[in-house]
């Protein structure tokens, strides 16, 4: 559905994103992980058509990004972006009903779209919050109004900016959850995550960025080794398994203070699924 | 919640003051006239002296008044949307600075009274007003797009060098001269013919007509740049429509009325702490409101000092800063509850 193709983008000389390609197949939810700074953000910029990058090309749906309007491509696409705040008072049913900008003309909207942006609240679990002023609500509360409004969107393809930020522990798992129930429905996600663990358990397929580069690509079982791990964020961790059996990332000690003491990993190697 | 009224009420309500307001104002005045028979003279042209005071002298500045305080809150509306920032007005493009700049340089160099001034202190109001737009507009642009921040920057800057040409100005002139450019800026409409009117409505309309259907595009605005681009919005091209109908249409205000302020930062505002921040009801309750508020205040200019006329932007604050004021300590105080 989605698929990019030797991406660059350089703000001067400093090339952001380097030599990335990746396709995401329908039904494919795909994490982008890596350090502060290596690019993810950058990268998702990318795919969402925001950026135009300065080497490769990307394409949706067999049509390169540029040569979509900005609305025919609000349709296909949806994006959670970071931390969203507006300075006016907006009910959190208005902003939900935002999703549905790309589907309407200019003035009124059609009970069919009043109705989307109800179920919308809803299926984010915050239905109650409905008439509530978005400015006055919880940094928790807003993510999840915000993702009110994508899921009225009806988007194919997901694009998500750290998208757990400011969520309680169960409201993670319900967004990845959510994620994952899009993708199994025919769509596709991207995410950038910072908490690998989440990344591990949800996504199919995990891309990890260094410097703008990828240090690996495939799926969470292929690409969090304690080597990548260590290469990526100057980070020793030992792979553990978690209960459902995905893979556990462990962070144990920082690259550097480890290098003079021996890792604890190795003294660990007993236990279930410890790193190899 | 008890913070909102519905939108459509307030609408309704404006809607429904507005004849009525344009009756009672065009009644008031040193020739009285009962508002309920304003209609009846006119649609009958029942000839006579009410016939010609209403026609030759209440209607045009009637009719220039409401113009002018559509135009004002509806780009007043639609700048601080597109600047997420409710304190934004035109000034923050520099249309009134350089309106003001370009009229005070003509009032010094000029005069207010001379035979060319009658139509040259407008045309160069309007002239100033857009030409400052355009070299806000240009200075901003970076890459071929226009960062919101950098423009709100560009305009403050060139704000205050404009504030500083009316200045030294102000510094080189007579007192004839010094109070043309204070009275100027204190704006009024007295004497508005309609020749004038007709020439108002040239910048004006196109200005109005840019700015009125955008509701919707400014609700995605009021989110980021961004995110307004993620809902199918043409960002650069919904901020080239905006800063080009406000230009026209604040532009063709400031010519004709002088630097009336405080309509397009407190209108909008007013609407908002009533009802909420839909652009699609905000946009047209705030172009009946601004229309009501600057008819409101012309009218008490005229008629309170009678014969000497007060200068309507001392009005406009006047009246609107109170109920302003009223209305956030109201606000203040239920979200202080909620």
């Amino acid at each position: 559905m989605l698929s990019a193709a030797n991406l660059g983008y350089r703000v001067g000389t400093r090339w952001l994103v380097n030599d990335v390609s990746l396709r995401v197949e329908p039904g494919e939810f795909w994490v982008i992980a890596g350090a502060n700074g290596a690019g993810k953000s950058t990268l998702l910029r990318l795919l969402s058509g925001e950026l135009a990058p300065h080497a490769g090309h990307v394409e949706l749906m067999g049509t390169p990004l540029h040569a979509y309007e900005p609305r025919a491509l609000a349709r296909v696409r949806a994006c959670l972006a970071q931390d969203l705040s507006a300075s006016f008072p907006f009910t959190a049913y208005e902003v939900a009903l935002m999703g549905r900008i790309p589907w309407q003309g200019q003035w009124a909207s059609r009970p069919h779209d009043r109705f989307i942006a109800q179920e919308a609240l809803a299926e984010a679990g915050v239905a109650h919050l409905e008439t509530r002023s978005y400015p006055s609500l919880s940094g928790g509360e807003r993510r999840r109004v915000d993702m009110a409004r994508t899921i009225a969107q009806e988007p194919k393809l997901l694009l998500l900016d750290e998208p757990t930020n400011h969520l309680d522990a169960k409201h993670q798992i319900e967004l990845m959850e959510w994620c994952r129930r899009h993708t199994r429905q025919g769509g596709c996600a991207v995410a950038v995550l910072h908490d690998l663990n989440l990344a591990a358990r949800f996504a199919d397929r995990l891309l990890l960025l260094r410097d703008g580069c990828t240090a690996a690509i495939g799926t969470p079982e292929e690409v969090l080794t304690p080597e990548n791990l260590r290469t990526c964020f100057n980070l020793e961790c030992v792979i553990w398994r978690h209960p459902s059996g995905c893979p556990w990332v462990v962070p144990v000690d920082t690259a550097q203070t480890s290098r003079t003491h021996p890792p604890v990993a190795r003294c660990n190697t007993g236990l279930q699924g410890a790193a190899s | 919640m008890t913070r909102t009224v519905p939108y459509k009420l307030v609408f309704l309500i404006l809607l429904a003051a507005l004849p009525i307001a344009l009756c009672v104002a065009a009644g008031m005045g040193a020739y009285s006239i009962a508002p309920f028979r304003i209609p009846a003279i006119l649609w009958d042209r029942i000839e006579g002296e009410g016939y010609r005071v209403l026609l030759y002298i209440r209607l045009p500045r009637i009719f220039l008044a409401t113009l002018v305080g559509t135009a004002l809150a509806l780009s007043g509306a639609a700048l601080q949307s597109m600047f997420r920032n409710p304190l934004a007005d035109s000034g923050l493009i520099g249309v009134s600075s350089g309106a003001a700049l370009a009229a005070s340089a003509w009032i010094a160099l000029a005069g207010a009274d001379s035979r060319i001034g009658l139509w040259g202190l407008p045309t160069a109001a309007f002239a100033g007003g857009l030409a400052t737009v355009w070299l806000v507009w240009r200075m901003a642009r970076t890459n071929g797009a226009t960062p919101t921040a950098t423009l709100l920057l560009t305009g403050i800057a060139l704000n205050a060098i404009a504030g500083a040409g009316i200045g030294l100005l102000i510094y080189c002139s007579d007192e004839e001269e010094l109070r043309g450019i204070t009275f100027w800026q204190l704006g009024g409409l007295n004497g508005t013919t309609w020749p004038l009117v007709w020439a108002a409505l040239i910048p004006l309309v196109p200005g109005l007509v840019l700015l009125a259907p955008l509701g919707r595009a400014l609700n995605a605005l009021a989110l980021g740049d961004r995110e307004a681009y993620h809902l199918g919005v043409h960002v650069a091209a919904i901020q080239r429509r905006i800063v080009l109908g406000s230009a026209l249409a604040v532009g063709g205000a400031v010519a004709a009325a002088g630097g009336v302020g405080f309509v397009g930062l407190v209108v909008p505002h007013m609407f908002r702490l009533l009802c909420g921040a839909d652009n699609r009801w905000l946009l047209p309750s705030t172009a009946v409101g601004g229309a009501l508020l600057l008819l409101g205040a012309d009218t008490a200019s005229r008629t309170l000092a009678q014969p000497a006329e007060l200068p309507v932007g001392i009005l406009t604050a006047l009246a609107g800063g109170p109920f302003f004021l009223w209305l956030l300590l109201r606000h203040k105080r239920e979200a202080f509850h909620a």
